[in-house]
């Protein structure tokens, strides 16, 4: 009988410890703080390079909106296939290749210098402007746009990477608008152009 | 009854026992052009059946390219992946389509530049009715 009461007592003691250990341990850090405007922060300046091999600065495409989309040129399919439908759609918005800056930047700038950029860019026959940079500058770039991006495995020691498809808009002062996701439908993205370059 | 009426019925049923076979025809097949230097490519096709049985796209290959897969392109969230598949299936009376954005045939170490209006050929094993060779045509990579 003294036994379980003392197994008890020690039961107590312990939970006393643990509560005790609960209110004096260090405040977790600071709370992530929420943006307060209510709009999302996607976007921001970035220089990166272009396919002539000089540094693109973003403030270039201020003063028309701009279709901005991640990819990488050894994608076969999502890539050229979104890139294809932005052209169509500035096609159909009737406002010239000026109204709308279509931006094509790499997430595998491990493979895919200026050249590449450039070279990928210049199939669709049609201004597309193809950028890279440095890793460190890709991963910054990345982040700004909450753009998610990892390699993965092929045969032959070749990769693939797998990416987010999804298209920014962003408006004639660089501010982030809206975007067009990858199974939207044409006139949906249409409409969402026309907006942006009203 | 005559033993001459049973003939039609004979006939039907006979007919009616033969096993379902598919029917299998390739159309549109296109391929889009890529830059110079650019080693990987895709293909698309439909394959029509009009046959009263399924069938399977097992394999496929391009003697442009050093290795040929059926991919698929999948969208999770907002994230595009590209996975191999096995096969694609191909039901009676209906039809697979290999199209942008879903399954494809990728195409990676490609010898020659896929330039607009080039031609070549894709060799297709099915299930049932076996090796198939067909002629695609390159296209613009902004015209599709």
């Amino acid at each position: 009988m003294r036994n379980v009461r003392l197994v008890l007592w020690g039961a107590v003691a312990l939970a006393l410890a643990g509560l005790a250990w609960l209110m004096l341990r260090p405040a977790p850090g600071p709370m992530p703080t929420v943006q307060s405007s209510g709009a999302i922060a996607i976007g921001g300046p970035f220089t990166l390079t272009g396919a002539d091999g000089r540094p693109f600065a973003s403030s270039r495409l201020n003063g028309r909106p701009a279709a901005i989309f991640f990819g990488f040129t050894h994608c076969p399919d999502v890539c050229p296939t979104t890139l294809a439908r932005l052209t169509k759609l500035r096609r159909s918005l009737g406002k010239g290749d000026d109204a709308l800056a279509i931006v094509f930047i790499t997430v595998d700038p491990e493979r895919d210098g200026p050249k590449e950029v450039g070279a990928y860019s210049a199939l669709f026959d049609t201004p597309v402007i193809g950028l890279t940079g440095s890793p460190d500058q890709i991963a910054r770039v990345k982040q700004q746009f909450g753009v998610y991006s990892e390699k993965t495995p092929m045969p032959a020691g070749d990769y693939g990477v797998a990416h987010t498809a999804t298209v920014f808009l962003m408006d004639r002062n660089g501010q982030f608008q809206s975007t067009i996701a990858a199974e939207e439908n044409d006139a949906a993205a249409l409409a969402k152009l026309k907006r942006l370059t009203a | 009854m005559k033993p001459l009426a049973l003939l039609p019925l004979a006939l039907l049923a006979a007919c009616s026992q033969e096993p379902a076979k598919p029917n299998v025809r390739i159309d549109d097949v296109w391929a889009r052009a890529v830059a110079p230097g650019q080693t990987s490519g895709a293909a698309y096709m439909t394959i029509v059946n009009d046959g009263d049985a399924p069938d399977r796209l097992t394999r496929v290959n391009v003697s442009l390219a050093k290795m040929t897969m059926l991919h698929g392109t999948e969208i999770k969230g907002d994230v595009a992946s590209m996975a191999m598949v096995d096969g694609v299936d191909v039901p009676a009376e209906g039809k697979a389509e290999l199209k942008p954005g879903g399954t494809h045939v990728m195409m990676t170490g490609l010898t020659v530049p896929l330039s607009p209006g080039d031609r070549f050929f894709v060799d297709l094993e099915f299930a049932k009715s076996g090796k198939k060779t067909i002629g695609g045509k390159v296209v613009a990579a902004g015209e599709r």
